[in-house]
């Protein structure tokens, strides 16, 4: 089987069509989705699935909030904190829904989340692997060498690996990651940047680079 | 119907570090996207390129390519094919290098067979000026060897013929097209040789003359660019292309074959009668003001001083020929050929250097500062369209076989194009002169050209000026440069790379033995 750059958390993704909110243009968002690196589609899902949760007479401002956390969980790394921020300002049951989370495990996602951005209910079920980047460029990857000499840099949950000559930075949380060619080799992180336990992993014969946190015994 | 055609790139068409990764807000999914005239010229002028490629243009070749490191490259069949899979956004030359003709305002010739799409290309330049496309067809002008410099520039009004007591009188009917910013000549090859002068006027120039009137062919914009087409580039059509027509060609660029793969939406326009010209989104096109800015935009951008150095190297191998001459400057492929000789047969008299090393050895002239001029403008014009700060070395490498092809020629007596594996390179000229600089760039590795130019900073510690620069001092600089001489001396070979350090050296020696007999006579 050939493993391609995915996020462990997202095999469930919620689904569903959006309904129209008078004064919003989804399409709009979704673009805007795309162009900080998550996915149109996934977006639009997760905010239909989190709609579908909202009561009838729900604020439109319900639905903005609603629609971050939806952009955050399609792969906008730039959304998280304004996602985990405004959490609870939308029902329990719409935000669980739009993130594809048991409304149960809200609570201790959104608590474990604000230390640990890579963590998951199902975490420790795929063994703390959390997602896989990269992937060779004939299939549609990033790299044509494989990845090596990962190492964390100071921004919390960015790395950086080399790929044949070329260094690459990292982002990366639950939800999405972002890859972004570097013109030469970055400093080596002062501290510890991606939670406690975060690192970034590279074989000899994957051109995958997989994120890993080790899970608390 | 929907419109198919207008598709636009609506994600940012290059990467920039930390894009993706800047804290955002809920509300900022909801705020509406830049005005189009807000969209950065050189991001409009890739959404121009993509939406050409993926909709316009039926193109799917990635010649002009862009790596960090080695790309990963496939061996295919028995005669060493080898294709390459670029790591880094690559291009398509028959639509990159017409749009960056564009942008720069420049002369573009499109050489390839009937039927490849040459003139589709340039009509789509036209309208995206701002041109509508029933003016751009109507503008173009079909070479035929019965085009005469009136067919071309217009007719003096007969009314001023008969009445018109001198010349300054005649008014002269211009040709609408003279000033159109996008200009777009068919089958230049076929155009008679008298009607080819008129037409170098006009493009060397900038304007035309007829009956002691004169009209500048510049737009408002002051942004002018010229589109060739011709069936080829060696010398074929009806008549000769003046050599000095040829010359102005700032890029050459071969017609991609059709894809068959991509039939299905070829019979899709058949079917539809559709002309991509006609579908130009309104988005794409650029207003004279925005021309202005983009070519400005291109100056602009720097080249640095280590690929200046590069650039430097590689044009220095070509105009030297050792025995082109006796007087040491005039051992040049210039002198030869303004002599009549035979510049091939004087490289093979040359038994002294390595004819595989010596570079200048693979050409049979050297490289005129047009060319250069132009080489440097391409590259700035790449650098910026892949929304680079500064020009690299890959820019340049990138637009060397374009900009060079046509102007510096191939010496086919050179072994390299007589022996087995490298017969191809003298059919292909596009790869010769892409290896032609890699070679060049190897051997400045190689011979450490890169870490120490005694002779550049001879020359800037002239340029720093000799203002209260002693006579020893002086004296002390000119053992420096004649020390120089000798050591080049004591090699027993010369090779083109040399020569242009060697007349410096001379020029240096001359600046400072006058300074030193000015500081010496003052004394």
């Amino acid at each position: 089987m050939i493993r391609r750059p995915g996020h462990l958390a997202d095999t469930e993704p919620p689904t569903g069509v959006p309904a129209d909110v008078p004064g919003l243009d989804l399409e709009r968002a979704g673009l805007t989705v795309e162009a900080a690196g998550g996915s149109a589609e996934r977006f639009r899902h997760a905010l239909a699935a989190g709609q579908a949760a909202l009561p009838a007479a729900a604020s439109t401002d319900s639905v903005v909030t609603l629609a971050g956390i939806a952009g955050w969980r399609a792969g906008v790394l730039g959304l998280r904190d304004d996602a985990l921020a405004h959490l609870p300002e939308v029902p329990l049951a719409a935000a669980a829904a739009a993130l594809g989370i048991a409304e149960g495990e809200l609570g201790a996602f959104a608590e474990r989340q604000r230390t640990d951005r890579f963590w998951w209910p199902g975490r420790a079920g795929q063994r703390g692997y959390v997602c896989a980047v990269g992937g060779f460029a004939g299939l549609g990857g990033a790299w044509t060498a494989p990845p090596t000499d990962p190492r964390p840099l100071d921004d919390d949950g960015a790395f950086a690996v080399r790929a044949g000559e070329r260094w690459w930075r990292v982002d990366a949380d639950v939800w999405g990651s972002r890859l972004v060619a570097l013109e030469g080799e970055p400093p080596t992180a002062s501290g510890r940047g991606a939670g406690p336990t975060a690192s970034l992993l590279t074989f000899d014969e994957s051109y995958l680079a997989w994120i890993y946190a080790a899970e608390p015994a | 119907m929907a419109d198919r055609w207008h598709k636009l790139s609506q994600a940012p068409t290059t990467s920039a570090s930390g894009e993706g990764t800047a804290a955002m807000t809920a509300a900022d999914l909801f705020r509406d996207a830049p005005a189009t005239t807000a969209v950065p010229l050189d991001e409009k002028l890739r959404q121009t390129y993509y939406w050409i490629v993926n909709r316009a243009v039926i193109s799917p070749y990635y010649d002009v390519e862009f790596s960090s490191g080695a790309p990963l490259a496939f061996s295919l069949g028995d005669a060493d094919a080898e294709l390459t899979l670029p790591s880094e956004a690559s291009f398509s030359s028959n639509v990159l290098l017409p749009l960056l003709s564009f942008a720069v305002g420049g002369k573009c010739l499109l050489v390839g067979g009937p039927g490849r799409g040459k003139t589709t290309v340039a009509v789509l330049m036209g309208v995206l000026a701002g041109s509508t496309p029933d003016d751009v067809r109507r503008g173009v002008q079909q070479g035929q060897p019965q085009l005469t410099i009136s067919d071309l520039v217009g007719i003096p009004l007969p009314r001023d013929l008969m009445n018109a007591a001198s010349l300054a009188e005649v008014g002269v009917a211009w040709r609408d097209w003279l000033s159109r910013p996008v200009k777009i000549v068919d089958e230049y090859n076929r155009i008679p040789t008298k009607t080819q002068s008129a037409l170098l006027t006009m493009v060397a120039e900038g304007y035309v003359e007829s009956h002691d009137q004169l009209r500048r062919t510049a737009p408002a914009s002051g942004v002018e660019s010229w589109f060739f087409t011709a069936n080829d580039d060696a010398g074929g059509g009806t008549f000769p292309v003046i050599q000095a027509l040829r010359d102005r060609m700032d890029v050459t660029v071969p017609a991609a074959g059709f894809n068959s793969r991509f039939l299905d939406e070829l019979i899709t326009r058949v079917e539809a009668g559709e002309k991509p010209e006609e579908h130009v989104p309104a988005e794409l096109v650029f207003a004279p003001d925005e021309q202005t800015a983009m070519r400005a935009a291109i100056r602009a951008v720097p080249v640095p001083a280590p690929v200046r150095r590069r650039l430097e190297f590689f044009l220095s191998h070509f105009e030297f020929v050792q025995g082109g001459g006796r007087r040491f400057e005039y051992r040049t492929k210039d002198t030869v050929t303004t002599a009549g000789g035979k510049v091939a047969e004087t490289i093979e008299a040359n038994s002294g250097a390595d004819l595989m090393a010596d570079l200048g050895a693979q050409t049979l002239n050297g490289l005129s500062v047009r060319a250069l001029q132009t080489l440097i403008v391409y590259a700035k014009a790449v650098a910026w369209f892949r929304g680079r700060d500064e020009v690299s070395l890959a820019d340049v490498a990138a637009m060397v076989p374009f900009v060079l092809r046509g102007k510096l020629l191939p010496n086919p007596t050179h072994p390299r194009f007589d022996v087995g594996v490298e017969r191809e390179l003298s059919t292909d000229l596009m790869s010769w002169l892409g290896d032609l600089f890699a070679e060049s760039c190897r051997q400045y590795d190689a011979l450490g050209r890169g870490r120490a130019d005694p002779v550049g900073e001879m020359l800037a510690q002239l340029d720093a000026g000799l203002d209260g620069v002693s006579a020893v001092e002086a004296s002390r600089r000119l053992t420096a440069i004649e020390a120089r001489l000798r050591a080049a001396s004591a090699s027993g070979k010369l090779y083109g790379r040399d020569f242009d350090d060697l007349t410096a050296l001379k020029y240096l020696h001359q600046r400072y033995t006058a300074y030193l007999r000015w500081v010496e006579g003052r004394a």
